[in-house]
C-alpha cells in the first residue's frame, strides 16, 4: 500500500488542507445525521450512504496522509459492513460509531486549526475493531439476510472462479492453442483482479482453454485456442496495469487431464515447517507492535511493508496447515474396522453409517483422536447397543445402528458418536453420584436431564456394574474427556433413556494454532480463543440495578446468561470505570456464560504452548503465548470459564 | 493531441487532486462528475479517451455507470478507483466492463503508469 502523498498534494498543500476539511466536515455532519436514522431502521439505503460518507473521508486522508483519521474510519467502515450483515444496528454500535464520528471531527478541527494532525488518544479504534468482526462472526446465519452494502461482502471465490475453465469444448484443432504466461509485478494490488482483467482480455480473443494464477510469484498461465496473431494475444495482455510480462508459445499436442504430482514427506518435517512459519508470523507481529512505538516518518514507510511481509507469512503458515490436513476418513477407515469385527464378536449386528468423512482437519488432532474415538465406539457397542433379544423385546430393530458424524461448525470441528442403545439413565447417574460424594442429594435434585448426563463423565461413575474385556473397566467417559480437553475441546452427553445416546465431540481445527480475542482486566490481558466467543456488548448494568450493581444472570436474547466479572474468577483486580460494562459472551458445550472485562485489545494469531506444571492445575487457564507485543499472555479455557461462571452465579 | 480523460468521484477531493495528476501527466480533463448519472451524460457528451471512475458514490455507483457506458460503447476505456479492502468490488467492476484499476491511496506515479499502460503509450524512461 503506497502510503507517500501524491506529488499534487505536497505542491498545493494548503489548498488541499482546506478541501480535506470543508469536505469531511460536511460528510461527518452527514453522518452523524444518518446514524440516528439508522438506528431506527437501518436500510440498506442508509448503511450504503453512510459507508460512503466515512470510505470519502478516509480516501482523502489517505492521500494528505493523515493515518490516524485512515485508522478510525476503517475501523468504523468494518463496524458498518459487519453490522449491516447482521441487519440490526444496536444502541451500542450507534454510540460507538457516534463516537467514531466525534472523533473524526475532532481531528479534523485540529486539521482546520493548522496542527498537525493528532496521534488518536482514546482506544476508540481498537473497541470499534473488536466491536466489527466478533458481530459479524457471532450470526453468520443472519450474514445472507441482511442489507447488502456498498462494499459488497461476496467472497471472491465463489463469483469470480478463476478455476481452470471445466467442459469448453475442445472441438477448434484446427486451430493454434497458444500458450500465455504473464507475470505481474511484485507488489501488485488486487492480483486476482488483475487477473480477471488479463482473463477477460484474453477470453476476447479466443476460447479459453484453460486460465490459472496469478500465483503467488504472479504468474498467470493461461491456454487459449485462437486464429488471433500472437502479438495482438500479447498486446492485449499488455495493456494491462502491473503486468510486467508476456510470453507465448504454441503448445504442440493437448495433454491429457494433469495430475498433480505428489511427494511424500515425513510428518516431523510438516510439524517443523509449522512450527517455523508459527513463529515467523509472531515475530513479525512483535516487529509490527514495536514500529507503533517509531516516529510517523518510519511508521509509515515500514508499516505497508511489514504488513506485506505479514501476508505472506500467513500465506505460508496457511499452506503448512492444509498441507497438514487429512480426510476425517483417514481415522473412520480404522474405525468401521473394529465395528465390524466387535459386533462379530459381540454378536450385536451393526450397521454403521460414515457421515462427513471428506471434512479435513490437522492430521495431529486426527492422530490425537483415534484413541478416544475408538474408546466411544467400543463403548457404544458394549454397553449402549443392546443384545439383539433385548432390542427386539423393546420393539426396536434387531440391527442397532451407529453413526460417526463429522463436520465444521466454524472454527471448530465437531465429530459426534450416535447409537441407537440403552441410552444414559440420568436418574441412576444422579444416585451413583451422591453414592460417590460427587454431589449432594439436594444439589442433584436441583439438576435437569441434560446436566445430568454430563455427570456421565465423572471419574468412575459408569453405570455399567460388570466388567468386560471389550472396553474394560475404569478406564471409561472420563478418560475420553480428559484426552479431547488435552486437545483444546470439549465433550457433550445426549441421551434419551432407551433410546440411544450421541457423544459430540467439539474439537479446534488444528491443534496450536489459535484466534485470541484479548481482554484487559486491571493490569493483565488475557487471551480468549475466538472459537469460544460469540460477541462482546457494552452494557449499562447501572440501569438494572444501580451504579456499581453486578448482577448474576443478565438477559440476553431471550435467555438468563449468568455473569461474572472476569477478574473475580481469576482473582485479578479489576480497574473498570463507571458506566457501561464491557461483556464478552462465551459459550460451550451449549451454554453460554458473559464475562464482564475492563477492556478489549483486538485479536490477534497466535501459537499455543501448553501449560507446565502447577499452572495446568489452575481451573480456567488453557495455555500460554506470547503476543506480538512480545508480552508472555495466559490463553484462557472457555469451558472452564463457562462452567465457573455458572457455579458462581448459582452459589451467589 | 493530448490524451482527453473523464474524472467520475463524488469526493471534490478526489477530483481535484485526478486532475492536478493528470495535468501534470499532459492529459486534457474533458469533464467532471460527481455520480453515476452524470458521468453516462458527460461520456455521451465529451466521448473522452478514458474515464476515471470512482467505485462507490450516490445515485448511481461506479459499477452500475460502467454497465450503461460499455453496453452502448463497448469500446470505452474505463479505469476504476478502488480502495483498499474492495477487490470483490473491483471484479465486479471488471466483469462490469472496466478495462483496468486503480487502487485507492495512490501514488501520483502509479496513476500514471495504469494510464499509460490501458491507453498502450510508452512509460517515460521505459525506451518505447
Amino acid at each position: 500500500m503506497p502510503t507517500e502523498r501524491p506529488a499534487a498534494v505536497t505542491a498545493n498543500e494548503a489548498r488541499y488542507r482546506s478541501l480535506f476539511v470543508s469536505e469531511a466536515g460536511t460528510l461527518l455532519a452527514a453522518f452523524g445525521r444518518e446514524l440516528v436514522d439508522a438506528e431506527k431502521s437501518a436500510t440498506a439505503d442508509r448503511l450504503q450512504s453512510l459507508l460512503r460518507h466515512v470510505h470519502t473521508v478516509k480516501s482523502s486522508a489517505a492521500a494528505m496522509g493523515y493515518g490516524a483519521i485512515v485508522e478510525l474510519a476503517h475501523a468504523a467502515e468494518d463496524l458498518i459492513e459487519s453490522t449491516g450483515k447482521l441487519g440490526v444496528f444496536s444502541r451500542a454500535t450507534t454510540d460507538l460509531l457516534l463516537e467514531a464520528g466525534d472523533a473524526l471531527g475532532v481531528q479534523v478541527k485540529a486539521i482546520a486549526d493548522g496542527a498537525a494532525e493528532p496521534p488518536l488518544r482514546s482506544q476508540l479504534a481498537a473497541r470499534l475493531k473488536a466491536a466489527a468482526p466478533l458481530q459479524a462472526a457471532s450470526a453468520p446465519e443472519n450474514a445472507a439476510k441482511g442489507p447488502s452494502t456498498s462494499r459488497g461482502a461476496m467472497p471472491a471465490a465463489e463469483t469470480f472462479d478463476l478455476a481452470p475453465d471445466e467442459g469448453v469444448p475442445l472441438d477448434n484443432d484446427d486451430l493454434p492453442r497458444m500458450v500465455v504466461t504473464v507475470k505481474l509485478r511484485a507488489g501488485a494490488h488486487y492480483p486476482q483482479a488483475r487477473g480477471l482483467v488479463v482473463r477477460r482480455k484474453l477470453a476476447a480473443l479466443g476460447q479459453l482453454a484453460s486460465f490459472s494464477g496469478p500465483d503467488d510469484s504472479g504468474f498467470i498461465r493461461a491456454l487459449v485456442i485462437t486464429g488471433a496473431p500472437a502479438e495482438k494475444l500479447r498486446e492485449a495482455a499488455f495493456r494491462v496495469a502491473d503486468v510486467e510480462h508476456v510470453e507465448l508459445s504454441v503448445e504442440e499436442k493437448p495433454n491429457g487431464p494433469a495430475v498433480e504430482p505428489m511427494v511424500l514427506v515425513r510428518a516431523s518435517a510438516l510439524d517443523a515447517l509449522q512450527e517455523g512459519a508459527g513463529e515467523l508470523l509472531a515475530y513479525l507481529s512483535r516487529v509490527r507492535e514495536d514500529l507503533k512505538e517509531a516516529r510517523d516518518l518510519d511508521r509509515n514507510a515500514l508499516a505497508p511493508e511489514i504488513d506485506h511481509l505479514r501476508g505472506l507469512a500467513r500465506n505460508l503458515h496457511a499452506e503448512i496447515l492444509s498441507a497438514r490436513l487429512t480426510p476425517f476418513a483417514s481415522l473412520t477407515d480404522r474405525l468401521a474396522r473394529s465395528v465390524r469385527d466387535l459386533s462379530a464378536r459381540l454378536e450385536k449386528p451393526c450397521e454403521l453409517t460414515l457421515q462427513g468423512a471428506e471434512i479435513e482437519a490437522d492430521r495431529a488432532l486426527l492422530d490425537r483422536l483415534a484413541e478416544p474415538l475408538g474408546h466411544l465406539v467400543r463403548n457404544a457397542l458394549d454397553h449402549g447397543i443392546e443384545p439383539t433379544a433385548e432390542r427386539v423385546a423393546a420393539g426396536k430393530p434387531a440391527v442397532a445402528h451407529l453413526t460417526l458424524a463429522a463436520r465444521r461448525d466454524r472454527y471448530r470441528l465437531v465429530v459426534e458418536v450416535v447409537d441407537d442403545g440403552r441410552g444414559f439413565d440420568g436418574e441412576l447417574l444422579k444416585v451413583r453420584a451422591v453414592e460417590r460424594g460427587v454431589l449432594t442429594a439436594a444439589r442433584a435434585a436441583t439438576l435437569d436431564d441434560a446436566e445430568a448426563m454430563q455427570l456421565a463423565f465423572l471419574p468412575g461413575l459408569s453405570t455399567k456394574g460388570e466388567t468386560s474385556d471389550v472396553s474394560g473397566r475404569g478406564v471409561g467417559l472420563d478418560a475420553v474427556k480428559k484426552q479431547v480437553e488435552a486437545l483444546g475441546g470439549d465433550v457433550r452427553l445426549r441421551s434419551t433413556r432407551g433410546a440411544g445416546a450421541t457423544i459430540a465431540l467439539e474439537l479446534p481445527l488444528n491443534v496450536s494454532a489459535a484466534n485470541l480475542l484479548l481482554v484487559g482486566v486491571g493490569g493483565e490481558v488475557f487471551g480468549l480463543p475466538l472459537s469460544g466467543v460469540v460477541f462482546a456488548t457494552e452494557l449499562d448494568l447501572s440501569t438494572l440495578g444501580g451504579e456499581g450493581f453486578m448482577p448474576r444472570f443478565i438477559p440476553l436474547g431471550g435467555k438468563r446468561v449468568p455473569t461474572s466479572a472476569l477478574g473475580d474468577l481469576l482473582d485479578v483486580p479489576t480497574t473498570s470505570a463507571p458506566g457501561p460494562r464491557l461483556l464478552v459472551v462465551l459459550e460451550a458445550a451449549g451454554k453460554r456464560a458473559a464475562l464482564q472485562v475492563d477492556r478489549l485489545h483486538g485479536h490477534e494469531e497466535v501459537l499455543l504452548k501448553p501449560l507446565a506444571r502447577p499452572l495446568d492445575r489452575i481451573r480456567g487457564l488453557a495455555g500460554v503465548t506470547v503476543l506480538g507485543s512480545g508480552r508472555p499472555t495466559f490463553v484462557l479455557d472457555v469451558p472452564a470459564l463457562v462452567a465457573l461462571a455458572a457455579e458462581r452465579a448459582r452459589a451467589m | 493531441m493530448a490524451k482527453r480523460i473523464l474524472i467520475v468521484d463524488d469526493a471534490i477531493f478526489m477530483r481535484n487532486l485526478l486532475r492536478d495528476i493528470f495535468t501534470a501527466g499532459g492529459y486534457e480533463i474533458a469533464a467532471e462528475a460527481a455520480n453515476g448519472v452524470e458521468a453516462v451524460d458527460k461520456f455521451e457528451e465529451t466521448r473522452p479517451d478514458l474515464v476515471t471512475m470512482d467505485i462507490v458514490m450516490p445515485f448511481k455507483s461506479g459499477i452500475e455507470a460502467t454497465r450503461d457506458i460499455t453496453r452502448t460503447h463497448p469500446d470505452a476505456v474505463i479505469v476504476m478507483c478502488s480502495a483498499l479492502g474492495q477487490e470483490s468490488l473491483a471484479m465486479e467492476a471488471i466483469e462490469a466492463g472496466a478495462a483496468d484499476f486503480i487502487v485507492k491511496p495512490f501514488k501520483q506515479d502509479d496513476v500514471l503508469a495504469v494510464v499509460r499502460k490501458v491507453l498502450g503509450e510508452p512509460q517515460p524512461g521505459a525506451g518505447g
